[in-house]
């Protein structure tokens, strides 16, 4: 194997990711070849230098923050306002709305009472026409009979049963 | 007992708390925080360079994962989701302070004294002082891991310092284990490159 192949495997010879026979290659050449030997201790070197960087120990208080902020993210949460029957309504307006459904109701109810007595009037002024109109017909000495057709009607009908 | 046995077992015993914690057990949550949040401000900190803002981005992350905990479906691994999501955060951070970032460089290049932590290694300024040497190092090589690009840093950052698997790698990253082989490999020449002066065998070398 050559130098430069050799010096290509170098990092994963060192990691130990080279495969078997590539692995065995590059130990017979680094018996020979003193610049690939340096190359790789320089390799190894400079991996092992990482080291001296040394890992940092976190701050005491590290925990308590993080539960800290958990406990204010979730304070908003417990002091949400409660939802309104229309979410998408601003409570400014929930007077404004209260006040044109009483309106509204209101209006419906005089409305209706309104059109109730129109129309019993219109009921009376019917009758009213009725009896002027039979009056001139000269009926109104049997206006008492015509307006109790109905009984005379049933009395007819039981005089026939009684005579049958 | 396997890896892939581990590795299930780490699966069923994250996801069990995560359901738990679904049906209102607080402190499932409590233990998984537990479990992770010193990696996870770690793994943000080798990307950002800054402790307290590496600790407000992992504060994010948690919050992240209570918020979207309702939706959880284990269908991969907790520490590959909860990875993805610092990665995302921490890439996301990288992107909105670039441009200040720039600039602050450029003030540092161009200003008399200049500071440390972003002037090129060089050896010559090396103090006799060994703190000093090992801070001089430690910034030489959150240089060097910097300037990486985002998908060879991550590599190297969840390989050398969380001891992940390549194929978890290829997970988080969102590829395929021979991309990971990729990257790390051209990851690890570039850092020999850039770390090459602060090597043993280099100095021996030049002695």
């Amino acid at each position: 194997m050559r130098c430069k192949k050799v010096k290509h495997f170098l990092p994963l010879f060192l990691d130990g990711q080279l495969g078997e026979n590539n692995s065995a290659a590059v130990k017979t050449h680094m018996k020979g070849c003193l610049i690939c030997s340096r190359e790789l201790k320089l390799l190894e070197e400079s991996w092992d230098l990482l080291g001296k960087w040394d890992n940092v120990f976190p701050s005491p208080n590290f925990k308590a923050v993080f539960w800290q902020r958990i406990s204010q993210e979730e304070e908003p949460l417990l002091l949400r306002k409660p939802i309104f029957v229309f979410p998408r309504f601003r409570p400014i307006l929930v007077p404004a709305l209260a006040s044109f459904f009483t309106v509204l109701i209101a209006g419906i109810y005089f409305a209706g009472l309104f059109f109730r007595s129109d129309i019993q009037r219109l009921t009376v002024m019917t009758q009213g026409q009725d009896i002027q109109m039979l009056k001139e017909l000269d009926l109104a000495e049997d206006f008492h009979i015509i307006l109790n057709m109905q009984a005379l009607e049933d009395f007819e009908v039981i005089n026939s049963l009684e005579l049958t | 007992m396997s890896e892939n046995n581990v590795c299930d077992y780490a699966l069923n015993e994250d996801a069990a708390l995560m359901l738990k914690f679904q049906q209102g057990d607080d402190s499932a949550f409590e233990r998984l925080l537990e479990k992770y949040h010193e990696q996870i401000i770690n793994f943000i900190y080798r990307y950002i360079g800054d402790k307290a803002e590496a600790e407000d981005l992992a504060q994010n992350v948690f919050l992240n994962v209570y918020r979207s905990a309702k939706t959880y479906v284990p269908k991969s691994k907790f520490s590959t989701w909860i990875y993805v999501i610092a990665r995302n955060m921490a890439l996301n951070e990288l992107r909105r302070r670039s441009n200040h970032r720039e600039s602050s460089l450029e003030e540092t290049v161009s200003g008399e004294d200049g500071d440390l932590s972003r002037q090129i290694a060089d050896n010559s300024k090396l103090s006799a002082s060994g703190a000093l040497e090992k801070q001089d190092l430690i910034n030489a090589v959150k240089r060097a891991i910097d300037s990486l690009p985002d998908n060879q840093k991550t590599a190297v950052i969840l390989r050398r310092y969380e001891n992940f698997s390549y194929e978890e790698i290829a997970r988080i990253i969102g590829c395929s284990v021979s991309a990971v082989k990729s990257l790390l490999s051209r990851a690890k020449t570039a850092l020999k490159e850039k770390l090459s002066s602060y090597s043993q065998e280099q100095n021996e070398t030049f002695l």
